[in-house]
């Protein structure tokens, strides 16, 4: 199928894309590497009067890693993070880049196209959320914020973003300690039917900063805290291990907007969630 | 619709059209350009039929928007070299008997392409960069042979690779079968390697 | 002394197009003046259109609705199967009763394809809603809504085969033991990577008597089974429609007749007198374009304690969607036909029902319904292995006809002809038993084998009739010597991928004594080749389509011989073909054979009896159907934490009779394998119970990926056909068919503790965790 009309415009200034979003609000829609976007269009279920594309302003292009986190521009491409040589400063980052869909797919994805999209199997916004990052928006009503991760994705592709506001960068921090990025998915490739972000550190023999998000099993990635809660200060060891996966099975019980569909059933993504964080919790002890 | 003017390079040569902002870069290059060899199979971004090279990156060209192709160099199969990779490509995907009824190919033909040019080895060629396409005619066996004899042919320059992804791609080869989840056994891996930093 | 070049692994000579971008399918045409079209479909599963509305559409657009396409036609689109109690012969092109969401209710044409489809959405269409049946049990239960109520059912038919009640009563009576298993297995599509697509050309008043000539492109398997439909539909002379199937970027049955929306096209076309395009989108296609499979079978096997199997019973339903596709229930029929396969039962009685719902229609696929006859059978004598402990391949061959049985008559009763199953049957397992030890990470492995008989070449004519099939059974091919020498074959039979170009040269040639490259193939154009009804399908082509080739160069090689014996001055009996001449055995004299051609079409001097110029045409009438058969063999690995499952080794033991050239055949196992797997492990179509489809996308229906697909070991036995000439069985289908049940008994063997009696495909990772943990 081919996209209903659209106005294009390609400004070179933020300020014009800000503008352009703030005259025509719910109208108009970015396009970053259109990964999402031009399925959408194709199937004409996204029907803007405009389309903005962000592809000239060269200040969203560029992304910096450090030992401290990656500073990404919005349009910063996941292929172009994945194969920094310093990706593995941020420990996850590549491998949650490298489960996207295919390199064919990842030489357009945007990293702020992925997160904005937020969609509930995706890996990037749950790494965003594993690893406490933060999203920074600009709006001219509203000029610059910035928005914990916690507090940026509120359902299946529904995220604090208004309308008006476009998402100029994300930072990710780097983790102290390890981070493995597991998923369930039909084929290489596909998105997730049960994926986790599983993180901690040890100090003094003990764990530190454990993370636990789990994706593609509700409408947004989760962040499980009473699973992390077991963690925190424990031995790593299989006690410990399987103490927090039985707290993630029953606090799964408690999500809301608990995926259950003709893929895979409910039942199913909540055992398989528990397997995934077992096995990533017993590989990096 | 207000039409926009663009520029880009295709083949080598440099084209100026007007098109329509809905219009998808699949269609410009077939319809309007004239060049049938890149194919569209589902306009989703899943088959790979269309894929096209676009600045040195293989990409969907159904997921691109003519106009955003505008100063962009795009190359199609009808331009691939006759000589080099590019033909080792083509006649280890003849030779092996890597095609059927032809449609998937031009789009593995780029990916191939683009993926040699750059280093990729053969086994990460054989597996991601082909997951990338859809074949319904072949079962990928064949396909797979062509990449190792285009590779052989042409040489693996593997030394083009950077070293850490050469690690993370023998690795997972390996493992190939002993996990049956690619993707588990990828990331916990290179969580290992992530962690040894 | 001649080159052989049957049996050599010539590099096939179509694959320049493709690899060069200069292949020709149906969306590289452009006509100067064409129009782009866009299908209106319902948006309901059931309901009653009561208004097509289109004041919205731009001027610039024309569109059709209902009564204005109900208007050019004179008969509905025909079933050409009708089987059992069926009553539904044809179906009408349009219809205001809604009956799946993508029937199609009208067109719109307008410059491009983009303004078409804003056309076709500015449609406004008022419709009354029904409520929609979607699964066979719904479309059984006794309050079920009916898709057509005047029938006062949504049976469309139903039909036995095998034995009488009786007989099988008394053969399970006697049995020791009797096991029963559901078996559901899910629809699937076989998603061609190229869509459907049609270019209707009308050449006004080309024909005689002023009547408007049309040529119409299209993505087809069967050119001849196109034109005729259109003809029937639109009441136009055959002579006036022609066919051309160009480049066709994959079909496996799906592109098997003319459908309502292409038929649409045309109309389109002769309204407006332009030519119009219309290629089918990915969208479309996954909602429109025909689906298969959709069946429930129980299953009973009656066996005795020793292993010997006894008595077979199936009663297999199959949802039919909302209309019978082309070929009706023609796969449940053949299913349930073939489902006896390769061993010898005293009994085999089977019923068949055929359902309709709410949903798109099941055709043909690759198989046609012997893929799930397999999965029947192969996983009834698995189950009985099983239950006895006998290892699955000694209970297989204690039951497999032998060699020396052959012919043998199945109890259904399909004679089969001639081979050795149990050697493809014990090879296969020393194959995969080689295969390299599983590594100890803790995943079930399991070994799985189907052992099965592909009946291809279907006919003879008779025999279709006496089933109720209305196509003639047979092949024809033309060859023609040009005066330069090259020869080419005009055939009936219409490739798109299978490499016929390639491999029906190879067999003129071995018959001419000349190089397979000066033969060409002609093929796809029903202007320019002999009528077949099916085109390529049913694993025909090289059995029937080059039989017919091969009997007819053989005419021609007589011709040869007649003429440069003439020429030499010597007996017709003493000259040999080979290396593009003819030659007086025992001697160096000779002529080359293209002399001899450009004095066949000179006419000069010729042997009394022989007409001027070299062609010969024969039409092939098959004496049998022809029997291919094959062990496939597989280790998967499965994680029973996570149910995903690897398919890690592959074997395939067969034997398609004479192998023109084995490139090819291990290229059709390698994509039939891949098929099979597909629907064993990952694909299916889902609709919700609003008849709504979810699998609209390539993202929701997963077809196998490169890294799904193991490399695939295959050994050839060849057993040459003893009906077809040159020897060949038709293979094409034979990869489904083995790969489907062997990898669904290989995961069932890799976890023997869960519970299979219900058992539906595609094995899921859900499903298998279900199986696992929910259920055993
Ligand atoms: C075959 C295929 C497989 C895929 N598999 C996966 C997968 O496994 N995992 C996965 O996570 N993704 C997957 N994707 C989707 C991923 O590749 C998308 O690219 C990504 O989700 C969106 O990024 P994008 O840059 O392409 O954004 P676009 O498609 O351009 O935009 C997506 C949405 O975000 C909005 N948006 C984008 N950028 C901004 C911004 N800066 N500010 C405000 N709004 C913005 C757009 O308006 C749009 O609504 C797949 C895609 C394809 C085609
Ligand atoms: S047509 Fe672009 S990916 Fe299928
Ligand atoms: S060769 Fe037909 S789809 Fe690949």
């Amino acid at each position: 199928m081919k996209p209903h009309p659209f106005d294009y415009a390609a400004p070179e200034a933020l300020d014009e894309v800000l503008d352009l979003l703030a005259r025509l609000g719910d109208d108009a829609v970015v396009i970053a590497g259109g990964q999402s976007l031009v399925p959408m269009l194709n199937l004409r279920l996204a029907r803007p009067e405009m389309v903005v594309d962000l592809r000239r302003i060269a200040d969203l292009a560029t992304f910096t890693i450090t030992d401290q986190g990656l500073r990404a521009g919005a349009m910063a491409r996941a292929i172009d993070v994945e194969e920094h040589p310093d990706v593995h400063l941020v420990p996850g980052l590549g491998d949650a880049l490298r489960q996207i869909g295919h390199p064919q797919v990842r030489s357009r994805t945007t990293i702020g196209g992925s997160v904005a999209h937020a969609d509930a199997a995706a890996e990037l916004p749950a790494l965003l959320l594993a690893l406490s990052g933060q999203v920074v928006l600009h709006s001219v009503a509203r000029g610059e914020r910035t928005v914990e991760a916690a507090d940026f994705f509120t359902g299946p592709m529904m995220t604090v973003r208004e309308p008006d506001e476009l998402l100029t960068s994300v930072w990710i921090p780097a983790h102290p300690g390890s981070v493995a990025v597991v998923e369930v998915a039909k084929r290489p490739g596909d998105f997730a039917m049960v994926g986790a972000v599983v993180a901690y550190a040890i100090a003094d023999g003990v764990i530190s900063d454990p993370s636990i998000v789990l994706f593609g099993v509700s409408g947004q990635p989760v962040r499980m805290a009473s699973a992390e809660a077991v963690l925190v200060g424990a031995v790593a060891n299989a006690n410990t291990f399987q103490a927090t996966v039985e707290q993630l099975r029953e606090e799964f019980g408690l999500l809301e907007g608990f995926r259950d569909d003709v893929y895979a059933t409910g039942g199913y993504r909540r055992q398989v969630a528990g397997t995934l964080v077992a096995r990533a919790l017993a590989s990096m002890s | 619709m207000n039409e926009h003017t663009i520029r880009l390079t295709v083949n080598g040569e440099n084209a100026e059209v007007r098109v329509e902002p809905r219009m998808l870069l699949s269609d410009l290059i077939r319809h309007q350009l004239g060049l049938t060899g890149t194919h569209v199979g589902c306009e989703q971004g899943a088959c790979g039929a269309c894929t096209v090279i676009i600045d040195g990156r293989p990409q969907r060209s159904c997921l691109v928007l003519a106009v955003q192709a505008d100063g962009t160099t795009v190359e199609t199969v009808e331009g691939v070299e006759c000589d080099g990779i590019e033909n080792a490509v083509q006649t280890a995907l003849h030779e092996q008997h890597g095609l059927q009824c032809g449609f998937c190919t031009p789009g593995i033909v780029m990916s191939l392409v683009a993926a040699h040019r750059a280093g990729v080895p053969a086994a990460t060629a054989r597996e991601q960069v082909l997951d990338g396409h859809l074949c319904r005619c072949t079962g990928y066996v064949n396909i797979r042979a062509a990449v190792d004899a285009a590779w052989e042919a042409a040489g693996d320059r593997r030394t083009g690779y950077r070293q850490e992804n050469l690690g993370q791609e023998s690795h997972r080869q390996e493992s190939h079968g002993q996990e049956s989840l690619g993707q588990v056994s990828l990331g916990q891996e290179s969580h290992r390697q992530g962690g040894s930093e | 002394m001649r080159p052989r070049h049957v049996g050599q692994r010539v590099p096939r000579v179509n694959d320049h197009g493709p690899l060069h971008g200069t292949g020709l399918y149906v969306d590289d045409i452009e006509v100067p003046g064409m129009l782009h079209a866009a299908i209106v479909r319902s948006p309901v599963a059931h309901g009653i259109l009561t208004a097509f509305e289109s004041e919205s559409v731009p001027g610039s657009a024309s569109v059709f609705g209902p009564e204005h396409l109900r208007a050019r036609v004179h008969a509905e689109v025909p079933v050409l199967w009708t089987i059992g109690d069926q009553q539904q012969l044809g179906t009408p092109l349009v219809d205001e009763h809604l009956r799946y969401v993508g029937q199609p209710i009208g067109i719109a044409v307008a410059g491009s394809r983009y303004q078409a489809e804003d056309a076709a959405e500015a449609v406004d269409l008022a419709i009354d809603y029904l409520t929609p049946v979607v699964g066979i049990d719904q479309a059984l239960a006794p309050d079920a809504p009916l898709l057509y109520p005047d029938s006062g059912t949504n049976v469309i038919a139903t039909f036995e085969a095998g034995d009488s009640a009786e007989h099988d009563r008394a053969v399970f009576a006697a049995a020791d033991r009797v096991l029963r298993t559901t078996l559901r297995i899910g629809r699937v599509h076989g998603l061609a990577i190229e869509p459907r697509g049609i270019v209707a050309v009308p050449e006004p008043r080309r024909a005689p008597g002023n009547r408007n000539r049309i040529t119409i492109y299209t993505s087809t398997q069967t050119p001849h089974g196109v034109r005729d439909s259109v003809c029937e539909v639109l009441g136009l002379r055959q002579g006036d429609v022609r066919v051309v199937a160009p480049d066709v970027g994959g079909a496996f049955g799906l592109k098997d007749h003319i459908y309502e929306d292409e038929l649409m096209v045309v109309i389109a076309a002769l309204e407006l007198g332009r030519p119009v395009k219309w290629i089918e989108d990915r969208f479309e296609s996954l909602l429109a374009t025909t689906h298969a499979r959709d069946e429930i079978h129980e299953v009973e096997v009656a066996f005795d304690e020793d292993g010997s199997l006894r008595g077979l019973r199936v009663d297999g339903r199959r949802n039919v969607g909302a209309r019978l596709a082309v070929f009706g229930g023609g796969p449940l029929f053949t299913a349930l036909g073939v489902v006896p396969g390769p061993y010898r039962w005293e009994s085999v009685r089977c019923g068949g029902r055929l359902v309709a719902t709410n949903t798109m229609s099941t055709g043909a696929y690759r198989g046609f319904g012997q893929t799930q006859a397999a999965l029947i059978r192969e996983r009834a004598v698995d189950l009985v292995a099983g239950e006895l402990g006998i290892d699955p391949v000694d209970l297989r061959e204690m039951n497999m006809i032998a060699a020396d049985e052959l012919p043998y008559r199945m109890r259904t009763p399909i004679q089969l002809d001639n081979g050795d199953y149990r050697r493809a049957l014990r090879r296969a397992g020393e194959l995969i038993a080689e295969a390299p030890a599983p590594p100890d990470d803790g995943l079930a492995r399991g070994v799985g084998y189907c052992s099965y008989v592909q009946m291809g070449g279907i006919g003879p004519s008779d025999a279709n009739e006496a089933i109720g099939l209305q196509i003639g059974g047979f092949e024809s091919a033309t060859v023609r010597f040009e005066p330069d020498g090259t020869v080419r074959v005009a055939t009936g039979i219409s490739p798109h991928g299978q490499g016929l170009e390639t491999t029906i040269p190879q067999l003129v040639a071995d018959e001419l004594g000349i190089n397979p490259g000066t033969v060409e193939l002609v093929h796809g154009d029903t202007d320019t080749t002999p009528y077949s009804a099916y085109g390529t399908a049913a694993s025909r082509s090289i059995a029937l389509g080059g039989g017919a080739a091969v009997v007819a160069s053989q005419r021609l090689a007589d011709k040869v011989r007649a003429i440069a014996a003439e020429m030499l001055e010597a007996n017709p009996a003493d000259i040999e073909l080979g290396n593009g001449r003819a030659t007086v055995a025992g001697t160096n004299v000779d002529v080359a054979i293209a002399d001899v051609a450009r004095r066949a079409w000179q006419g000069f001097r010729l042997p009394d009896g022989s007409d001027p110029g070299l062609a010969e045409s024969y039409a092939y009438e098959p004496v049998s159907a022809t029997f291919s058969y094959a062990t496939h063999a597989c280790r998967v690995a499965v994680d029973t934490e996570t149910g995903a499952v690897s398919v890690e080794e592959y074997v395939v033991v067969h034997d398609c009779g004479t192998i023109v050239n084995p490139t090819i055949v291990e290229g059709q196992i390698h994509g039939g394998v891949a098929q099979g797997l597909g629907a064993a492990l990952m694909e299916e179509f889902f609709y919700d119970e609003d008849g709504q489809p979810l699998s609209s996308t390539l993202l929701d229906y997963h077809v196998p990926v490169s890294e799904s697909m193991p490399d695939i070991r295959i050994e050839h036995l060849q057993i040459p056909s003893p009906h077809t000439p040159g020897g060949m069985k038709g293979m094409g289908e034979g990869g489904t068919n083995g790969s489907y049940a062997a990898v669904v008994n290989a995961v069932c063997s890799a976890l023997p503790d869960a519970d299979w009696s219900d058992l539906a495909t595609p094995l899921s990772p859900s499903r298998i965790w279900q199986a696992l943990h929910e259920r055993a």
